[in-house]
């Protein structure tokens, strides 16, 4: 009976409590309470007092804000929004009661006065749960495709330790080989080194030739490049120049320049004034010159052969017949093989090119043991010229390999199993991202614009997942030179997704790939 | 100049800005500009005979009509040509609005004189009052006297005024209280170059009876300046110019825009400064070179009584000042009555063409001259509270996703702003009215994402449109572009789209295109409520223009040459931009920013100084700047904070944002080249000093608005220079590194490194406080040293006002309306302080039909109380809401009084209830703090202590 009567008291007693402490946690419930004498002490500075009635009368009496977890009053507030059937959460005070429903953190609309905002927990809480599910189930996927990945890198560099391996198993017999048949080399006629040494003075004039040849083309090229890079500043200032610096020098200069393109246009037979053509007309200049010092070349070697024709004749007659002529004539063209190589591989080295890529197949086909001692000094100088060539390709593959096994790819080698390149398509232009190379902008005509190397793949605190850095990319007009980083976020697949520009050629891009699927960011 | 030199080559070193320095001479010097060559010429001429001219004006005293219930006098002026015979003129005289005198002098008939093939309009231009002048303005009736020699008008409430009208020479004097103020052509400097043709003009000099021995044909009927040599001059010259003197005045104010101090120099020997509004870029600081707008008004001071002449005309325009300092004749030497011994100003106007139309101003003080100014050009309009919230600009932010990051990150960093600004980037091409869409596909709903807070956006429309798409076909269908001066059809020239032609804002007709642009569901504004315009190059600009600007021979609407409107053309674009956006939204306040301006933009429009520099020097410029701008009537104004061009040092930058929340307009703004530097990016103790000075900025936006409104009623500056306060304090005359914002004295830290600033305290007799710290106070009437390092801001609170602000930071200036108030009571030498509140929904034209509060508040000391006195309507809807929502007064600070440390408690009491509030923080020896009032805001309430 007593107990009957109190309790509606003591009901409503803790109901008004409850309409008080609006914005309080039920885990801090406890902490505002009246003292014996109806005080209340401020939270985190019990000293200072003040009557229970000022907690939440709109103004911060506590330097703490704990007086008024209700009201906006206190700059440094916390309101608590229970958010009933969803995640409760504390918002700051300066959200509170400012007419704006903040429902990203009070779905409930408890931070503002009743009737405001309307409680939008339950459609927020299953829009969540959805939103969750796609998330968990893109990251799912991704860290799959990501693991994949990260095999696929460990093999693609286990593969390349086991081919310099092999390689390097080749280069040794290879070697071994060169080195048995120079021993059958050596006992090569005295004729065959007579002839060898005419042919090393023209070697030596051709090598001569051929590098002031190589230097003198290098440099037309560079002469080339140096006047199209100048012609398309000065055509780009003409075009876009900002009217407005009304600047005389750069008016002067535009006018000029016109002036400049229309009288190259006049003597140039050419009418186009594709620059490409102008490149091609020089490098035809450069290989009709080649093509006169092949002839006199060709001139002398024809010397040199009718040399070793009377040579060979006058040597058939000291000789005994029991050599036929065809025997001589057989050693004659044995000989031209052997000019004929080595021309060959003067050639090549002079227009820089191998005379054929060694390729991977190639490369590992075993060599047969030879009986050397059976073979002709001939035979065996093609064939030291043939493993030679080989050698070279050996080698220059183990060195391929290596530096590709130290080359940066990313933490844990990752970026080994990445697309070379991810082209998209943003806005007006085509964005080329090669991750361990280079990123490049590409507009409607196909022109690239180079906004960075590879630099490096870091884990940036700051979004807690990579990013690639991009440098010294092409300079601006008038600005800095490019460089861009790339955020990258969870996805299954690889592609660019944004790319912004907060300042004139700083690029920020974000790209989905698998790479930033990680499973610490399961919901 | 060796400034200008040395930065250009540093910036050719450093490559750090894609500017070039101004170059000066883009511009013409007044020898290299024809009718100022001309006319300084004749000025020299007939000083050079030192009293023995003849003048060549006379009225005409036969022809002479007073109507004195009209205010109204009448007839022709002879001018006397070379033969001896007359050219006939006509004048008038009359008496507007609050006691002002207007002259108007203007060829009579030109028409007749001037031959067919001549397409211009024949009639000299004189609507520019039309323009500048919020409407017609009213006439007051006036006393007179006819006598030989001269006419005596006596008018005033209390005929306090006499303006003598001198027959012969021609003069005008008006003095005040029977004292000189002002003499019309005192030095017969009065010239007005009538009709004349060619070959009369070409005469031999002596032959012509056009060309008199004083004038000079310097590119009379030619433009020899390198980039003008196709101007036409199709009416040869047509200059008007006359020169003013200030009679016992010191110093003079005004003729904005120009980068230099609030008071005005002495020119002699220097260029006149230049009235002509001009795209100047990177333009350097203390200079008298045009820039992007222009207010004819100059304003002298002393400290019983303010003159101003308002110079009507909107031509290319120069003057000269001459200042004769009495004092520096007299020396040591006994006084010699001359008329080197009187303090005067000599001033010179000279325009290209129009209409001579001057209105004459005398009043007891600066306030009274802002007024009158006010009552004629129209008062500035009270604007959107957003606006005076913190403006984010930038050239660009670069699309959508761009945006809405800048808008979150203000809130991350828990630093409130109201606006985002989109330059040119977000059209189609630089096409204005269209968005770009791939990079802005949704603008409607990034629009109302930013809405959510109440944020807005702010799009820049130009009035060049580029020459291909429907916009030009619009304008070119409906012959409304500014026209070609020889083919049929558009002036074509450059700017930012490439090829472009302008609109023509002076046709009439051009006003219903314009509408259609801006009208709900249009392209660019969709149906938002929170889009705005920014009206920029409207000068306007023109790349390859002469002196960046349209050639002056081009055609406006009736006919006229450019010439004659140019200073005004910014102002009917701007204006045409806020007709359409009436109509669009008829309750709502547009805002518009206009970067050229004439007298009268203030109706419209908000302006900025334009294109500055990251650099000390244009921090420290733009307080002048701004000031003038308040002096002449158009407070609305700011520069940008941390300068255009280049990238300030992150100590400039906290130094900028600390002056620039006293900007009565408030951006930052950067280059498309700058690197980004919104307020979060500097970091550290940098970023919090940014954050700091912009929330004070909206503490204080309660007292800035209060101050809008008492501007857009009385034309007040609202950041007052020092004398418009105190005109009796000489020595502040040349101030204007410090200023009044209501009852705050401020002093913005402008010099690199500085730890203290030497801080000026007007002889007001009142004792100042430390805004941040009350328990400090000074003196009147002294300079002191006043701490100011990096994150210190000197405010004080000046003695006899009450300041109201607002505490609670919230996101944004409309997130605030239902905040309580805190009340800084400062009494003042006699122990009382008054201040007011006005208060409305700071966005619609509610306040026009009485939605809206005003609250005086009184404090005594003598009395122990402080008191609340409300007007407002009943019930109207804002200030309904008002009450609804209790907006209360939650602190009261008391500055200066000798009751602290003797009161536990206050009585309050309102709307018949009295209750007891807690004294708090009582231990300083002269201020206390009332605890939580909780006074509503709305009704009358006082607290005795």
């Amino acid at each position: 009976m007593f107990i009957g009567l109190i309790s509606p008291f003591l009901f409503i007693a803790h109901a008004c409590t409850l309409e008080i402490l609006r914005g309080v946690s039920p885990e801090s419930i406890v902490r505002y309470q009246p003292d014996e004498n109806g005080n209340w002490h401020c939270l985190n500075d019990p000293s200072i007092v003040i009557p229970f009635d000022r907690v939440n009368d709109n103004y911060c009496d506590c330097p703490d804000g704990s007086d008024e977890p209700g009201t906006s009053a206190c700059s440094n507030g916390l309101f608590f929004c229970e958010n009933v059937g969803f995640e409760s959460h504390f918002i700051p005070s300066f959200k509170v009661d400012d007419g704006v429903c903040d429902y990203d953190v009070c779905c409930d609309g408890s931070d503002e006065a009743p009737g405001v905002c309307e409680n939008r927990c339950v459609s927020m809480k299953a829009e969540y749960e959805k939103q969750v599910h796609e998330h968990n189930k893109k990251i799912t996927q991704g860290v799959a495709i990501k693991q994949k990945m990260a095999e696929k890198s460990k093999s693609i560099r286990s593969d390349l330790e086991k081919a310099i391996l092999k390689y390097n198993q080749y280069i040794a017999s290879t070697e071994e080989n060169i080195a048995a048949l120079e021993l059958v080399r050596g006992k090569m006629d005295e004729n065959e080194e007579m002839i060898n040494d005419n042919f090393k003075v023209i070697e030596t004039d051709f090598e001569m030739l051929t590098k002031s040849l190589l230097g003198s083309f290098n440099q037309l090229s560079g002469y080339i490049s140096k006047l199209e890079l100048l012609e398309s500043i000065l055509k780009t200032m003409t075009e876009e120049y900002n009217h407005n610096f009304n600047d005389p020098a750069v008016k002067q200069a535009a006018q000029e320049y016109l002036n400049f393109a229309a009288s190259f246009d006049e003597t140039s037979d050419d009418s186009s004034d594709d620059n490409g053509t102008k490149q091609r007309i020089a490098v035809e200049k450069v290989v009709d010159a080649f093509q006169e010092l092949l002839k006199s070349i060709n001139e002398d070697i024809a010397k040199v052969k009718s040399e070793i024709v009377s040579l060979k004749l006058e040597q058939n007659k000291k000789e005994d017949n029991n050599t036929s002529d065809s025997s001589s004539s057989s050693i004659f063209f044995e000989t031209w093989e052997i000019i004929v190589i080595g021309l060959k591989r003067l050639v090549d080295s002079f227009l820089g090119v191998e005379s054929r890529i060694v390729t991977y197949e190639e490369s590992i086909e075993p060599y047969k043991d030879i009986p050397k001692s059976e073979i002709s000094n001939k035979e065996a100088e093609k064939q030291i010229a043939s493993l030679s060539t080989s050698l070279e390709g050996l080698k220059s593959e183990v060195s391929k390999s290596e530096s590709e096994l130290k080359k940066n790819y990313g933490p844990g080698d990752i970026l080994r199993s990445m697309p070379e390149c991810i082209i998209s398509k943003i806005g007006s232009y085509k964005y080329k991202l090669c991750p361990t190379s280079v990123l490049e902008q590409i507009n409607n005509d196909g022109r690239g614009t180079k906004i960075g190397v590879f630099e490096d793949l870091i884990f940036s605190e700051e979004t807690n997942n990579y990013q690639f850095i991009f440098k010294r990319g092409e300079r601006c007009w008038n600005g800095p030179v490019r460089e861009a980083v790339v955020d990258v976020v969870c996805g299954t697949k690889q592609e660019v997704l944004i790319v912004t520009e907060p300042e004139k050629c700083i690029y920020h891009l974000k790209m989905v790939s698998p790479l930033g699927c990680f499973e610490s960011d399961l919901l | 100049m060796l400034f200008g030199l040395v930065s250009c080559v540093l910036w050719l070193l450093v490559w750090i800005s894609p500017a070039v320095c101004v170059k000066d001479y883009l511009f013409k010097k007044c020898e290299q500009n024809g009718f100022c060559n001309r006319n300084r010429h004749y000025a020299q001429q007939i000083e050079a005979l030192d009293g023995g001219y003849e003048p060549r004006y006379a009225l005409d005293r036969s022809s002479l009509v007073v109507d004195e219930k009209h205010g109204l006098i009448k007839g022709k002026m002879n001018k006397q040509l070379g033969d001896g015979s007359y050219r006939d003129l006509i004048f008038d005289v009359t008496i507007v609005e609050d006691y002002n005198l207007r002259f108007k002098l203007d060829e009579e008939d030109r028409k007749k004189y001037i031959p067919e093939e001549i397409t211009v309009n024949p009639n000299r231009y004189s609507e520019t009052g039309e323009r500048a002048f919020k409407g017609e303005l009213g006439r007051r009736s006036f006393q007179h006297q006819v006598l030989d020699d001269e006419i005596f008008v006596k008018y005033g409430d209390e005929l306090e005024y006499t303006a003598v009208i001198k027959i012969y020479p021609f003069r005008i004097i008006i003095m005040y209280n029977g004292v000189k103020q002002i003499v019309l052509n005192d030095r017969d400097f009065l010239n007005l170059e009538h009709y004349r043709t060619k070959q009369s003009q070409e005469k031999e000099p002596g032959e012509s009876i056009d060309v008199l021995p004083e004038e000079s044909t310097f590119n009379a009927y030619k433009d020899n300046f390198k980039d003008s040599k196709d101007d036409h001059l199709f009416l040869g010259p047509e200059s008007v110019a006359l020169d003013f003197t200030f009679v016992n005045y010191t110093h003079v104010y005004g003729i904005p825009e120009h980068a230099d101090s609030l008071s005005l120099k002495d020119t002699t020997g220097t260029e006149p400064y230049r009235l002509y509004n001009v795209d100047i870029f990177e333009y350097e600081t203390q200079s008298k070179l045009p820039m992007y707008g222009s207010i004819p008004l100059m304003i002298a001071t002393k400290p019983d009584t303010s003159a101003a002449i308002f110079w009507v005309n909107s031509a290319d325009t120069y003057i000269d000042i001459k200042k004769n300092d009495a004092g520096e004749n007299i020396g040591g030497l006994e006084l010699v009555w001359s008329e080197d011994s009187i303090d005067s100003v000599k001033t010179h106007w000279m325009s290209e063409n129009g209409i001579i139309d001057v209105i004459l101003m005398v009043k007891p003080t600066p306030n009274a001259i802002s007024k009158a100014y006010g009552e004629i050009t129209g008062f500035s309009t009270l604007p959107n509270l957003f606006s005076l919230g913190y403006h984010q600009c930038r050239w660009n932010y670069n699309d959508e996703g761009d945006v809405l990051d800048v808008h979150r990150n203000f809130d991350n960093y828990e630093i409130p702003y109201d606006t985002i600004w989109l330059d040119i980037e977000y059209t189609d091409e630089k096409r204005y009215l269209t968005w770009n869409k791939e990079l802005f596909p949704t603008p409607d709903d990034m629009m109302a994402k930013m809405d959510e807070t109440k944020r807005q956006l702010v799009m820049i429309v130009d009035p060049h449109i580029k020459d291909d798409y429907f916009m030009a076909e619009l304008i070119k269908d409906n012959n409304i572009a500014i026209n070609d001066p020889l083919i049929e059809g558009a002036f074509r020239g450059h700017c930012w789209p490439g090829k472009s032609i302008w609109i023509d804002t002076m046709n009439p007709a051009a006003q219903k295109i314009w509408d259609s642009q801006f009208k709900n569901g249009s392209s660019l504004l969709g149906y938002s409520t929170n889009g705005h315009i920014w009206n920029d190059m409207n000068e306007p600009s023109v790349f390859d223009g002469p002196e960046t600007s349209i050639s002056k021979d081009t055609r406006h609407y009736g006919h006229y040459e450019h010439r004659s409107v140019h200073n005004i053309y910014g102002l009917s674009f701007h204006e045409a931009t806020y007709d359409s956006l009436i109509k669009r939204n008829d309750y709502k306040r547009p805002f518009i920013l206009t970067r050229s301006f004439f007298a009268g933009s203030q109706r419209t429009a908000a302006m900025w100084t334009g294109d500055n520099m990251a650099k000390w020097e244009y921090l420290k410029e733009s307080i002048p700047m701004v000031l003038t701008m308040n002096a002449v009537g158009f407070p609305f104004a700011g520069a940008d904070v941390g300068g255009f061009f280049g990238n300030p040092p992150k100590d400039l930058l906290v130094r900028w944002y600390q002056a620039g929340i006293w900007y009565p307009f408030f951006r930052g703004h950067a280059h498309i080249d700058s690197r980004r530097r919104e307020p979060w990016i500097a970091g550290g103790v940098y970023t919090d000093y940014m954050r700091d000075a912009i929330r004070l900025r909206y503490r204080l936006l309660a007292l800035l608005y209060t101050e809008f409104w008492r501007s857009s009623i009385s034309g007040q500056p609202i950041l007052k220079p020092i004398l418009w306060e105190i005109p009796q304090d000489k020595l502040a005359y040349e101030i204007d590194n410090q200023f009044y914002l209501g009852g705050l004295l401020v002093h913005p830290v402008v010099e690199e490194n500085a730890e203290e600033v030497e801080v000026y305290f007007p002889c007001d007799g009142e004792t100042y406080y430390d805004f941040f710290d009350v328990a400090t106070k000074f003196e009147s009437c002294q300079s002191i040293n006043v701490k100011a390092t990096l994150g210190m801001i000197p405010v004080f609170l000046k003695g006899g006002s009450v300041v109201p602000t607002k505490d609670r930071y919230r996101r944004s200036a409309q997130l605030m309306k239902y905040d309580p108030y805190t009340l800084y009571v400062v009494l003042g030498s006699d122990g009382s302080a008054s201040g007011k509140l006005y208060v409305d929904d700071g966005e619609t034209f509610g306040y026009k039909s009485g939605d809206w509060l005003e609250v005086d508040f009184v404090g005594s000391e003598p009395e122990r109380v402080i008191r609340a006195v409300v007007a407002h309507n009943e019930n109207k809807p804002f200030t309904r809401s008002l009450e609804e929502k209790k907006v209360t007064v939650s602190k009261v600070i008391v500055v200066g009084s000798s009751l602290s440390g003797e009161l536990a408690s206050v009585s309050v009491s309102q709307n018949g209830k009295t209750w007891t509030a807690d004294v708090a923080e009582n231990r300083l020896d002269h201020a206390f703090t009332i605890r939580n009032p909780d006074v509503l805001i709305t009704s009358d309430w006082e607290i005795s202590f």
